[in-house]
């Protein structure tokens, strides 16, 4: 696989630096948080402990040192590898059942030998099914959880092991900081209520900050916990989004998607899975918002590496026409990983909030680009709102909903 | 044979078996009420709830838990 030369980009993102320059969306009052220079200007830890309790800080990091995160292709199920320069490694999640090889192998190829947090984010057996296996291949620091009990097998086996290691579990609940040093700063956001009814809004939320760059790992939370977070005051601006429950239409709700404001977003997916993951809505909604989608049912693992400014991925997004209005269900054709040299840039997030629909020039309807029922003549395409749209007289469509 | 229901996914139930094997059963084939946790049993062509065992697993697991938190 090959990585996407840096230098075709850097120029890119140095020029979406200065177009966007500190701009913020961020509704809640923060004290604004000091600004990473070339120079190494110090952040003290003072600065980052009181800066708020609701955001991660940006951290002071060293240049050319780089944050490595592994989402890897465990099918139809969450891992995924953290990797901080300093070298302690985190691992969210372990797949399903049969894919303890898969990812202890992974870890032990980036030269890992221990785990200093391991997160499960709930107990569901897509995410802790070869949890047992890490914990018993790898030396562990910290296992931080959920409060939420499963009567499987696997879930047994998974406390057995972590048993068996002399060790105890954090719960897992919003504003639990997590200790991995001063180049990343590293807070949940989720869980904010005690019970759900739903076990996947159990899910323990990351928010990780490294240099200026900032990531957020949903696990399965559904709208229930997105709308709390959302209301919960927490900063959930990030760069990259690892999508809520595969993808599935429960999550990635638009209030949610509307903070966040992805420039990227990674799906864990599996390839033909029975449970029609990822919903066409969660891609629409995602695209409409400027996101780049990864999914490793098209991709396999997914590598973003984050310097502190840029973010570089190691294989090509999946570039959804927009134009092209859908026929069929089936999703379009996987962008096969190529050596191009081009990547196209991200779109900048003062337009974000601009997005594209097609509208009909004569009925005044407006649609999202890949409703069934888009129009073949008197057809326009307009990057505006749905406000302006319907102060300009059109209506939205009955069958796309946008 | 009997099963755990581990979570619900779209129209299936993702039921684990002995040896942590995991199969999607349809929610048809589910008796009504039926919940993620429960212990199931297939009788009369219909996975039914076993509510003794169901309720051993939990009261086991609580115990196997309960001083495991920080």
């Amino acid at each position: 696989m090959q990585f996407i030369p840096k230098k075709k980009i850097a120029g890119i993102f140095l020029a979406l630096a200065l177009a966007i320059g500190g701009c913020s969306n961020n509704a809640v009052p923060t004290t604004s948080p000091p600004k990473v220079e070339e120079s190494s200007k110090q952040v003290s830890t003072a600065d980052s402990q009181t800066a708020t309790t609701k955001d991660t800080a940006p951290t002071t990091v060293a240049p050319g040192q780089k944050l490595r995160i592994s989402y890897i292709d465990v099918g139809q199920a969450d891992s995924i590898l953290i990797q901080i320069p300093n070298g302690k490694n985190v691992l969210i999640d372990a797949g399903n059942n049969g894919d303890a090889n898969t990812i202890t192998s992974y870890l032990k190829k980036q030269g890992v030998s221990k785990l200093d947090i391991v997160i499960a984010t709930h107990p569901h057996e897509d995410h802790i099914g070869s949890m047992d296996k890490v914990i018993n291949t790898f030396d562990i620091g910290q296992v931080i959880m959920p409060r939420k009990d499963s009567t499987t097998q696997t879930y047994k086996d998974m406390i057995t092991a972590i048993q068996n290691k002399g060790l105890k579990i954090t719960e897992a609940k919003a504003g639990l900081k997590l200790e991995l040093g001063s180049e990343v700063n590293a807070l949940l956001i989720a869980p904010n209520s005690v019970s759900y009814e739903d076990v996947n809004n159990y899910s323990a939320v990351l928010k990780l900050s490294y240099g200026t760059n900032t990531f957020l790992f949903e696990g399965d939370a559904q709208e229930q916990s997105e709308n709390e977070m959302v209301n919960s005051g927490f900063n959930l601006k990030a760069d990259v989004l690892k999508v809520g429950h595969h993808g599935s239409h429960t999550s990635s709700s638009i209030a949610f998607l509307a903070k966040v404001q992805p420039k990227y977003a990674v799906i864990s997916v599996g390839q033909g899975n029975s449970y029609g993951h990822p919903a066409q809505t969660t891609i629409a909604r995602l695209t409409n918002i400027g996101s780049k989608v990864y999914r490793t049912d098209q991709s396999g693992t997914i590598v973003a590496e984050a310097d502190g400014t840029n973010i570089t991925f190691n294989v090509i997004a999946n570039e959804v026409q927009p134009r092209a209005p859908s026929t069929t269900t089936s999703t379009p054709p996987p962008a096969a990983p190529s050596s191009t040299t081009s990547n196209p840039a991200p779109v900048p997030a003062s337009s974000a909030a601009l997005v594209h629909y097609v509208v009909n020039t004569k009925s005044l309807k407006f649609h999202l680009p890949t409703c069934s029922g888009l129009p073949t003549t008197n057809r326009a395409d307009k990057d505006s709102t749905r406000e302006n749209l319907i102060k300009e007289g059109y209506s939205p469509c009955g069958i796309c909903k946008p | 044979m009997k099963g755990i229901i581990d979570r619900f996914e779209g129209d299936f139930a993702v039921v684990e078996f002995d040896g942590r094997q995991i199969r999607d059963i349809p929610k048809s084939e589910l008796a009504p009420g039926a919940k993620e946790g429960d212990v199931i049993f297939l009788a009369n062509g219909k996975y039914q709830v076993d509510l003794a065992e169901t309720l051993q697993r939990k009261t086991e697991i609580s115990k196997l838990t309960e001083n495991m938190w920080e």
